[in-house]
């Protein structure tokens, strides 16, 4: 019974090994097909055609996750979105919805001013949460430096799931989103921890 | 009804000997106006133009006979007097007050009398203060403190922290002065006269009474503290009739002082602690929700064993102090990730269960969601479901559960653990193990996710709130410290995620009833009580909250209390900022107007030069973070010598 076990272990884990070196390989591949992917596997729902974001989810169109970030998101779900197994979304197909995705133009994203951002941070409230220079607080998330992607970003201000406030476009305009975002992109890195004497253990 | 002193004294009786002094104390009056007269020649108008203004003594009246002064004899004292030896007899070791003439008999009785010890009598400059000093006393040290107030007009003022401490069910003994006779009234006592004095306050008290005797008074007072100091704890009162107060009693007058025993607080019910322990050791994902839980140190180290018997997470909500903060076992940090795994939850004195398990969205359109596992098996063991009140609506959503304990959770941990150690077999002891090293593992990555926020925005001015409570922690770490200020100003969370704490006194949860004007007197209140062991007692003080009393500061400079006040000025009343924003988002108006009539600005208050100007050490603003470790270090000299000291820190909002 032992040796049947690991046997189909084996099994399994020639066969995953065969799907993901597959899957990387499909994922190379220009896809011309990608619609009827993406409605097929029911992800146009929430997050509309072309995975260009809805109400009900963020965009995912653009090369702005890996492969693997991707995957995990899928598999696993994040908040509502629902868990997809490879029993329900083969790893060909999730490689070829990945592929099209990928090869989509992402949310467009003005230029951003560094200097109205900071103002428009201050006069739009951000900071009332998320502190001063984005570094979050008890009532948000850090947002800078390093903020999420532009699309999710955008996303996320116009449609968000949890205490923050919506803010629509009439309110904050996409290119006063796009100064604030220049202005989370450039906050200072914090230096080490190490190097602050006063933040020792 | 007619009214009687245990003196026996008839009130007809009564009423002559007051109105006697009346006459006397009239009649002095006029005696010293005339004495002025005669010595000092009138400035401004001549004899004719003074007579006009001011009675002058008459020849008539100078030769008149005396009216008869009557004083105390020396086989009498007062009934306020004997008011003051039951006081004693409870324990007090303070009475707040500003002063009011319908408790003036008692007022005097405690500084004569009494000796101004046993109960001293600290000096407040608004009736909120005394009540909120006494909250943050009793968190410190507790015990109750005795507030006296008008029964109309000091009550009024009081009634906003005598909601906070009710919600945040803490004994506060308040004595309240009333005029009821009418025909003895001065003018003054009409207004501050009322039939039903504690009425105002009924729906937020627990037990009142206005007592008749001496007698009567002897037993209330017994009672009240009895009923003030039992799970679940709240504030009592207690109206005291002016005359009842002033009238003379024979010094024998057999009064007797009731004998105070304290009620033992409920166990919860046997076989529901078993079931309770036997859920918690079967369980894969356990975990313990603690409020209010930690009534004592006591409770604190109770709860300790249990977490460290099971290897259970803790989610300490803060109304007490009831885990360590760096307790590897301590996941507060992660509650809503530790409540998603959950199959057990045991919550203990929650005030809000609901919440724990459920979310509510606050936009346009409110939605709930339940958080927990739909399977998970809720207990809740918490004196809230011994004693609710209907009006103020404190007592939060009903939240289903599976096992309800009517007791007190404190007093119930001793048989829950030893349930647990019963039940816990060696295979279940390994699986413990295991995941008390899983969630050590966790709770260091939450102590380095910590110090890795803290540092962003490090050199940020106005200051950060972790740079600001990471600058005050390595100031007092080596103290043997008490954070008296509220939960609400807390500086952002920042102490909770980097100081060290682990006793009882070093955190004294918030107000309660989100009354703000609370924080700076219970400040002063918890430095109070800290004052006699010594502890360094420091208080992060938000602007706001420091703005609705800030006569408690010179409160603080006049009785010596040492207290280091750190300002989180963040000029604003941010929390409401946020709540106006949030329909100026959801009405899709514009946000860039948000900010009037939240805004402390324009002027900006100079909270240094208002803390000097009623005797305290102060200095700021500070904006420039290295100033702020050297100041600190300068008020915190000050404070070793006894005194209150403040530094007015500008800071970011949270």
């Amino acid at each position: 019974m032992r040796v049947h076990t690991v046997a189909r272990l084996i099994g399994i884990g020639v066969l995953v090994v065969a799907t993901l070196l597959g899957a990387v390989l499909v994922a190379q591949e220009p896809r011309s097909d990608g619609p009827a992917l993406l409605a097929g596997a029911g992800c146009t729902g929430c997050h509309g055609a072309a995975g260009r974001g809805t109400v009900a989810a963020p965009p995912i169109a653009g090369p702005a996750l890996a492969l693997d970030e991707f995957r995990r998101a899928v598999r696993t779900g994040r908040g509502v979105m629902p868990a997809y197994p490879v029993e329900v979304l083969p790893e060909a197909r999730l490689a070829a919805i990945y592929t099209y995705t990928s090869d989509q133009e992402g949310i467009a994203m003005p230029v951003g001013r560094v200097a109205a951002g900071g103002r428009l941070y201050e006069q739009s409230g951000c900071y009332s949460c998320h502190s001063n220079q984005g570094q979050g607080g008890t009532q948000g998330p850090r947002i800078g430096p390093g903020p999420v992607r532009w699309g999710k970003f955008v996303w996320y201000l116009r449609h968000p799931t949890a205490q923050m406030p919506p803010y629509s476009s009439s309110v904050l305009p996409d290119q006063e989103l796009a100064d604030i975002y220049a202005f989370l992109e450039v906050r200072p890195q914090p230096r080490p921890v190490a190097e602050i004497p006063l933040l020792a253990p | 009804m007619p009214k009687k002193t245990n003196s026996e004294q008839p009130s007809e009786t009564r009423r002559r000997f007051l109105q006697t002094s009346a006459l006397a104390g009239a009649a002095a009056i006029v005696g010293a106006s005339g004495e002025d007269a005669t010595a000092q020649p009138p400035v401004d108008g001549g004899a004719g133009a003074r007579a006009s203004s001011t009675p002058l003594m008459t020849a008539a009246a100078e030769a008149a006979v005396p009216a008869e002064v009557q004083v105390l004899g020396s086989n009498e004292r007062c009934g306020s007097d004997f008011m003051v030896d039951v006081i004693k007899s409870l324990g007090f070791e303070y009475i707040c007050a500003n002063p009011g003439s319908s408790f003036r008999g008692l007022h005097e009785s405690v500084i004569n009398y009494g000796g101004n010890q046993a109960p001293e009598l600290i000096t407040c400059c608004h009736e909120e203060s005394s009540v909120a000093m006494a909250h943050g006393y009793f968190k410190a040290e507790g015990k109750p403190l005795a507030v006296m107030a008008h029964g109309t007009v000091g009550l009024q003022h009081a009634a906003m922290a005598i909601y906070n401490a009710w919600c945040d069910r803490v004994p506060v003994y308040l004595i309240l002065g009333n005029h009821s006779d009418a025909a003895l009234r001065r003018a003054a006592e009409w207004y501050h006269g009322v039939q039903d004095a504690a009425h105002m306050v009924r729906d937020y008290t627990k037990w009142d009474d206005t007592p008749w005797s001496l007698t009567h008074f002897a037993e209330s007072a017994v009672r009240g503290y009895k009923i003030a100091l039992t799970p679940p704890m709240a504030p009592v009162v207690l109206v005291l009739d002016g005359h009842l107060q002033e009238e003379p009693i024979p010094l024998d007058a057999g009064l007797k002082i009731p004998r105070l025993t304290l009620p033992t607080a409920p166990q919860g019910e046997t076989g529901a602690v078993e079931e309770t322990a036997r859920l918690l050791v079967e369980a894969e994902h356990p975990v313990i929700v603690a409020d209010r839980a930690a009534r004592t140190p006591a409770g604190m180290r109770l709860l300790i064993e249990l977490a460290e018997a099971l290897q259970v997470p803790v989610i300490d909500q803060g109304s007490r102090m009831n885990f360590p903060s760096r307790h590897p076992l301590n996941h507060s940090q992660r509650a809503g990730a530790v409540i998603a795994e959950a199959d057990v939850i045991v919550g203990l004195e929650l005030v809000d269960f609901w919440s724990t398990v459920n979310s509510l969205r606050d936009q346009l359109h409110r939605s709930t969601r339940r958080v927990a596992r739909q399977d998970a098996k809720l207990i809740s063991i918490t004196t809230g479901d011994l004693y609710i009140r209907a009006n103020y609506q404190d007592f939060r959503r009903m939240q289903e559960v599976d096992i309800a304990i009517a007791a007190d959770a404190e007093a119930t941990l001793p048989s829950l653990i030893e349930a647990v150690r019963r039940l816990t077999t060696r295979s279940r002891s390994r699986t413990f193990e295991a995941r008390g090293a899983r969630l050590a593992a966790a709770s260091r990555a939450l102590d380095e996710n910590a110090r890795n926020a803290a540092a962003y925005a490090w050199d940020a001015s106005p200051l950060s709130t972790a740079r600001l409570c990471a600058e005050i922690w390595n100031q007092i770490k080596g103290e043997d410290w008490s954070l008296v200020s509220s939960y609400y100003s807390d500086g952002g969370g920042w102490p909770r995620r980097l100081w060290d704490f682990d006793k009882s006194y070093q955190w004294l949860g918030h107000a309660g009833g989100g009354g703000i004007g609370y924080g700076a007197p219970a400040s002063v209140g918890g430095a109070l009580a800290n004052r006699k062991h010594g502890r360094f007692s420091v208080a992060i003080q938000t602007d706001g909250d420091l703005m609705y009393a800030p006569g408690v500061l010179w409160t603080a400079a006049h009785h010596g209390i040492p207290l280091l006040s750190v300002m989180n000025n963040n000029r604003a009343y941010h929390m409401e900022i946020m709540h106006v924003q949030r329909m100026c988002n959801a009405r899709n108006r514009g946000i860039d107007r948000a900010r009037i009539g939240s805004e402390i600005t324009d002027p900006n208050i100079d909270y240094a030069r208002l803390a000097q100007s009623m005797g305290v050490y102060a200095e700021g603003p500070i904006s420039t973070p290295a100033d702020l470790g050297p100041a600190l270090q300068r008020a915190i000299a000050v404070v070793k010598r006894g005194e209150p000291a403040l530094i007015d820190v500008i800071t970011q909002v949270r």
